[in-house]
């Protein structure tokens, strides 16, 4: 469980606070999304998950341990951390070698690991990479590469930073549903993105952050349809409300969905009752 | 008549430590002033063609290259990689990699220092740039501190300071909050409307850039599997229908059901408006 409590933050004593009073509650097997324009300080939040940065006031705990008063090393056993920049985190000769970094590290029995790796390996299709340098991959092989290589230790809990930047539509779908997995094994999940249509495809939850506040914590879809709180945030709506909302200025019965086969014959019905009107 | 920017006649590339080729005898041209879309899974070799562009491969990535690339009529194995780097603005694909100075506004200073331009033009320039991409922020930061966003804007303030005819970007939009990427390819398309520049970008997020671009390449494991302007490209059988992005992957289901396209309408629709168009004339 992750719980921030009047959390405030600035890297400056002279400037104003990235995290200005912040508090909400993630529960075990949640599945979070972070939103917010660039700059607004989302890396800089989770950042607070394993301590890499500490409260300048208010409270961080993880699964009621205090971070505070934590060594890193000790969250990193309960925190998988992925960064933004997949670079931060490569290092290994290879990209099988990389895989077995973390789990090595935390000691975790080789059986169990080897039979973690392959699954991953498998549900990723990077089999064909696994003898490859990490620096020697496209960017889109680097970044899942570097997602596999903290998904490999088993922790309680996982925060991944853009994890879908440079990914084709293939990789995430099978991130996307394989974090759906780890969920329902009681594993809990945070991403950070600006990715609405992977948030909208894949998480339930949404915390909008905006001037160092939480603008929004809420449903997924009830988040991304509010069109006055995105535009607060200086976000914009996913592709497919934008299009539900303009089908219902010429139809104004037309029910908006976020899901694309139901807005699929939404428009067919819209359609062919345009039609019997018609005649 | 309108030049031919950018030549790729049969080119070819291995790299060094690699199996097969990252690119495939790949051949086509863009004229001055186009606004291409290169697309591709992952891994199908888009950032080892742009790369070529600017020289980088065959000049400092080890590997076998073979075929040509010529940017106004000259050939990159023959022209040097500063005066290419005059030509196309590159912004690459992992923006962090492109940062070696102590400011954002050294960073993009830099390239206008090394073609020895002049301070106060320099200055001018920046302030120029630091105003377009809504930088004043960050203008006197560190770039190394920085969010990935704020970033990902300077390299693309670098790769414009020269001014280049023609730009390539790889990936650009890629740590941008939605309204950021939707500002700078707003920017990107006045560029190329305005200004006339040769666009070139890598995206896995085609959505939004469909009502900017001429011509889109799809890369399919280093080989180019089709090249042309939107509509014939997404009713091309090469086009993977999974690949489509949504608009036109909504129209083109519709169509299969009940008939659209060859009624009153022989184009995809590509953007919201569009299509919303096309439904409401029917
Ligand atoms: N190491 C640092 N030192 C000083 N300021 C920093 C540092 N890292 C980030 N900042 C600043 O703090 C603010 C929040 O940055 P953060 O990286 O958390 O943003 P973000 O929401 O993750 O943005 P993005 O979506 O662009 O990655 C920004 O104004 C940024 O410039
Ligand atoms: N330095 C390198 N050495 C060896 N192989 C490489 C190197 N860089 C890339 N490759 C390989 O070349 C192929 C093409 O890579 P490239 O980076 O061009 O792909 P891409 O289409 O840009 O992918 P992405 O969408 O993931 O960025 C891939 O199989 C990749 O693993
Ligand atoms: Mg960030
Ligand atoms: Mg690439």
């Amino acid at each position: 469980m992750i719980e921030f409590e009047n959390v405030f933050f600035k890297y400056d004593p002279k400037t104003d606070y990235v995290l200005n009073d912040i508090t909400f509650k993630i529960d075990k097997a949640e599945f979070v999304a972070i939103v917010g324009k660039n700059g607004v300080g989302k890396t800089t939040l989770i950042k607070h998950f394993n301590g890499l940065l500490k409260p300048n006031d208010g409270i961080v705990r993880i699964d009621s341990l205090d971070i505070v008063k934590e060594p890193i090393s000790k969250m990193a056993s309960i925190i998988g951390f992925s960064f933004q920049n997949p670079n931060h985190q490569l290092f290994a000769q290879n990209v099988k070698k990389e895989l077995e970094f973390g789990p090595k590290n935390l000691k975790i029995e080789e059986s169990v690991r080897d039979a973690t790796i392959q699954n991953l390996v498998d549900t990723f299709q990077i089999n064909h990479l696994l003898e490859r340098s990490p620096f020697e991959l496209s960017g889109g092989e680097r970044r899942l590469v570097s997602i596999a290589s903290v998904l490999t230790m088993n922790q309680q809990i996982l925060v991944l930073d853009e994890p879908t930047y440079g990914q084709d539509y293939r990789q995430k779908k099978h991130l996307g549903l394989f974090l759906k997995k780890l969920i329902e094994e009681g594993i809990t999940v945070v991403v950070v993105s600006h990715d609405m249509d992977f948030i909208l495809d894949f998480i339930p939850r949404t915390i909008v952050l905006s001037n160092g506040k939480i603008a929004a914590d809420g449903e997924t879809v009830k988040v991304l349809s509010d069109q006055t709180l995105l535009q607060n945030a200086d976000l914009v709506s996913p592709l497919l409300l934008d299009l539900c909302y303009s089908l219902q200025q010429i139809d104004d019965t037309f029910t908006t969905s976020i899901n694309e086969q139901e807005v699929f014959e939404n428009i067919l019905s819209m359609l062919s009752k345009k039609q019997k009107m018609s005649r | 008549m309108v030049e031919t920017a950018i030549k790729i006649d049969n080119v070819s590339f291995k790299y060094r430590n690699a199996d097969s080729f990252a690119l495939k005898r790949v051949t086509f041209e863009v004229a001055e002033g186009e606004f291409i879309l290169l697309a591709g899974f992952s891994g199908s070799g888009k950032s080892t063609l742009l790369k070529c562009l600017n020289g980088l491969i065959p000049h400092f990535h080890a590997g076998r290259f073979g075929g040509t690339v010529e940017i106004f009529g000259e050939s990159t194995l023959e022209s040097d990689t500063p005066q290419l780097a005059k030509q196309v603005g590159f912004v690459f694909q992992n923006p962090e990699n492109q940062i070696s100075n102590l400011t954002v506004e050294r960073e993009i200073a830099f390239p206008l220092e090394n073609f020895g331009v002049p301070k106060n033009e320099i200055i001018s320039r920046v302030d120029e740039l630091v105003a377009l991409l809504n930088m004043e922020e960050i203008r006197y930061r560190s770039p190394y501190s920085i969010s990935g966003g704020e970033q990902q804007l300077t390299a693309i303030a670098a790769a414009l300071a020269l001014d280049p005819k023609i730009l390539v970007l790889d990936e650009v939009t890629a740590h941008l909050s939605p309204r950021s990427a939707v500002h700078i390819l707003t920017l990107l398309n006045e560029l190329n409307k305005k200004h006339k520049k040769t666009i070139i970008i890598a995206e896995h997020r085609l959505d939004r850039c469909l009502n900017f671009a001429d011509k889109l390449a799809f890369l399919e494991k280093g080989q180019l599997k089709v090249f042309g302007d939107l509509q014939a490209v997404f009713q091309s059988k090469e086009f993977p229908t999974n690949m489509l992005p949504k608009i036109p992957s909504l129209f083109l289901k519709l169509d299969k059901k009940i008939g659209l396209l060859g009624d009153k309408t022989s184009t995809i629709p590509l953007t919201v408006d569009e299509l919303v168009a096309t439904l409401n004339n029917r």
